[in-house]
């Protein structure tokens, strides 16, 4: 069958969206022609989202000049957790542990997708270390997370700062019968004092 | 019954095998009966050339957890979207149910009906398959030689062939930062940094993979020098030719930096490194005969089998492709032995070695 030429846009448009199918996008976009009210709401969420913002201080979303986060007086601004991405600084946020700020890099070294250090979002870290004694790295446990914790570390030791990592191991309620070896080793390496 | 490897090692060889009951398949190459079923013992297929021999013994190899030899789509008879197989197995545990499914996307495993990666797969013994091909191990480049021992070492070990994917990935970053940096001259202050990142990580994975294939050679060594004195006068050795040793390699990367910034590739590590094969103390690629380097090949491969031996305490199935070729008969006499004094294994060839059962192959089609 032949579909109208909008439509057909509208849908190749949110079929190019992240895990969006073509069949979804299918789905979405007749729901979408055929609502108007939820047409108007997505497309006044979607302008007022456009002036959302990297925070200046630590590439976290914003909406006001700083985001949320260092704005809030509360949080604790001598320790300083670097993740790669805003998923995963709200993945530690869900967390409800963790007081302090962020700094967010904006993905990890990967010199074969041509990102070095000048590409991430990385010398503001060591124009902030003023009045902060810990600085968490908090990138992934891939080789590039690994590399980047790596690098941080060095540069970071030339401000006399000694960073701390992520710990490795088994999953809470795991038993150890099932951890495979991978993990178990790692866990073994990481293993610290009890009482 | 002759038990040939209970003189190796202090650990006493168990006999539990791993046997074949059925291989069931579909669209597998130019395989066309659905069932295969060896009885216990030696069973030889025979049949000419292209008839399917190879096809059936890689189809069992691939059923218990194989690596994939070639490329996955010519393992899909033609014209056909995926191929299937299915292969019950009795091992020490009970049986067991293998099966595989090939399709232009990949390899989905399955065992006992529920989906397995291959690291589950690792828990049994699967199959060693020996072939003409195994030639390549003693006169091909070094590449061979590697991946013998890496494909050999993931199965023992999933913490190797983490660290084996890890370290190649880390290789390949590397890599683009030295091709990087030569464009620009390698004059900038900032690649040293990056590139001494990199140094890190590879020295990090890769000085474990070194020190696992220490420990893994030096197991091997006395399995194969005892396998080949089995087929032939002289002593063999193995040893490993490395590129730098595990405590050095740091030392070894800054070194090479300069080469490695012309070349835009990383000289020293792991992934050049060989196992040389020594005859008699001299170089067997280079020294030896070709009827040597044959034994060498077949050596290596029963020390394979004899180490999964011991580290399963369970004989992995052995297969054997061209089973007489380029043997005398003496080697051809010592293989068979070998094959009769495990409960079961599979052989094929344009001929029978006059003992055991037979099965004859034609256009892919064989009688039960």
């Amino acid at each position: 069958m032949r579909y109208p030429e909008r439509l057909l846009k509208l849908v190749r448009a949110l079929a190019g969206l992240p895990g969006v199918g073509p069949k979804s996008a299918q789905k979405l976009g007749l729901y979408l022609v055929q609502n108007p009210d939820a047409s108007a709401e997505l497309l006044s969420s979607l302008q007022a989202a456009q002036a959302l913002h990297p925070c200046p201080v630590c590439g976290n979303l914003a909406e006001d000049e700083l985001c949320p986060i260092c704005a809030d007086p509360e949080r604790d601004r001598t320790t300083i957790c670097v993740v790669e991405t805003i998923s995963d600084l709200m993945a530690i946020e869900r967390s409800g542990e963790y007081s302090g700020l962020y700094h967010v890099l904006g993905g990890a070294l990967n010199p074969l997708e041509g990102i070095g250090p000048e590409q991430l979002y990385l010398e503001k870290l060591f124009a902030r270390l003023e009045g902060v004694n810990e600085v968490i790295l908090a990138t992934g446990m891939t080789v590039e997370g690994e590399a980047t914790a790596g690098y941080l570390a060095e540069r970071l030791s030339q401000h006399n700062i000694r960073p701390t990592r992520l710990a490795y191991g088994l999953p809470v309620g795991g038993s150890l019968e099932y951890a495979d070896e991978v993990t178990l080793a790692r866990a073994l390496e990481n293993r610290r004092g009890y009482l | 019954m002759r038990l040939w490897p209970l003189s190796l090692g202090p650990v006493a060889f168990s006999l539990y095998p791993v046997r074949l009951v059925r291989l069931r398949q579909k669209n597998f190459r130019n395989l066309s009966t659905p069932v295969f079923a060896p009885g216990p013992g030696l069973t030889t297929v025979v049949g000419g050339n292209a008839q399917g021999k190879t096809n059936l013994l890689e189809a069992i190899e691939l059923a218990l957890g194989g690596e994939l030899r070639n490329g996955l789509a010519e393992r899909i008879a033609f014209g056909q979207g995926e191929a299937w197989l299915h292969a019950e197995i009795e091992t020490q545990f009970g049986s067991s149910r293998l099966e595989v499914k090939l399709s232009r996307e990949g390899r989905e495993h399955r065992l006992n009906e529920a989906p397995a990666s291959l690291r589950e797969l690792a828990q049994l013994p699967g199959a060693v398959l020996l072939g003409p091909d195994d030639l390549e191990l003693v006169l091909g480049p070094p590449e061979e030689r590697r991946r013998f021992l890496d494909v050999l070492l993931s199965r023992f070990s999933a913490r190797y062939r983490s660290m084996l994917s890890q370290y190649n990935r880390a290789l390949q970053q590397r890599n683009a930062v030295l091709k990087s940096g030569f464009r620009r001259e390698g004059r900038s202050g900032g690649i040293q940094t990056t590139l001494s990142i990199w140094n890190h990580q590879l020295v990090k994975y890769g000085g474990e993979i070194l020190s696992l294939r220490r420990r893994m050679l030096a197991k091997l060594t006395p399995l194969a020098r005892e396998a080949y004195r089995e087929l032939a006068p002289g002593e063999l050795s193995l040893e490993l030719s490395e590129t730098t040793d595990p405590d050095g390699f740091l030392q070894a990367l800054e070194d090479n930096l300069q080469d490695d910034l012309q070349r835009g590739a990383t000289s020293v590590g792991p992934h050049r490194d060989d196992l040389v094969i020594l005859l008699e103390g001299r170089e067997a690629a280079r020294f030896g005969s070709r009827g040597e380097c044959r034994s060498i090949a077949l050596a290596l491969r029963l020390a394979e089998h004899r180490l999964l031996w011991q580290h399963y305490e369970e004989a992995p199935l052995l297969l054997v492709d061209e089973w007489h070729s380029e043997l005398d008969n003496r080697r051809r006499g010592a293989l068979l032995a070998y094959a009769q004094s495990l409960p079961q294994a599979i052989l094929a060839g344009l001929e029978t070695p006059g003992t055991g059962a037979v099965i004859e192959i034609e256009a892919g089609v064989w009688g039960s």
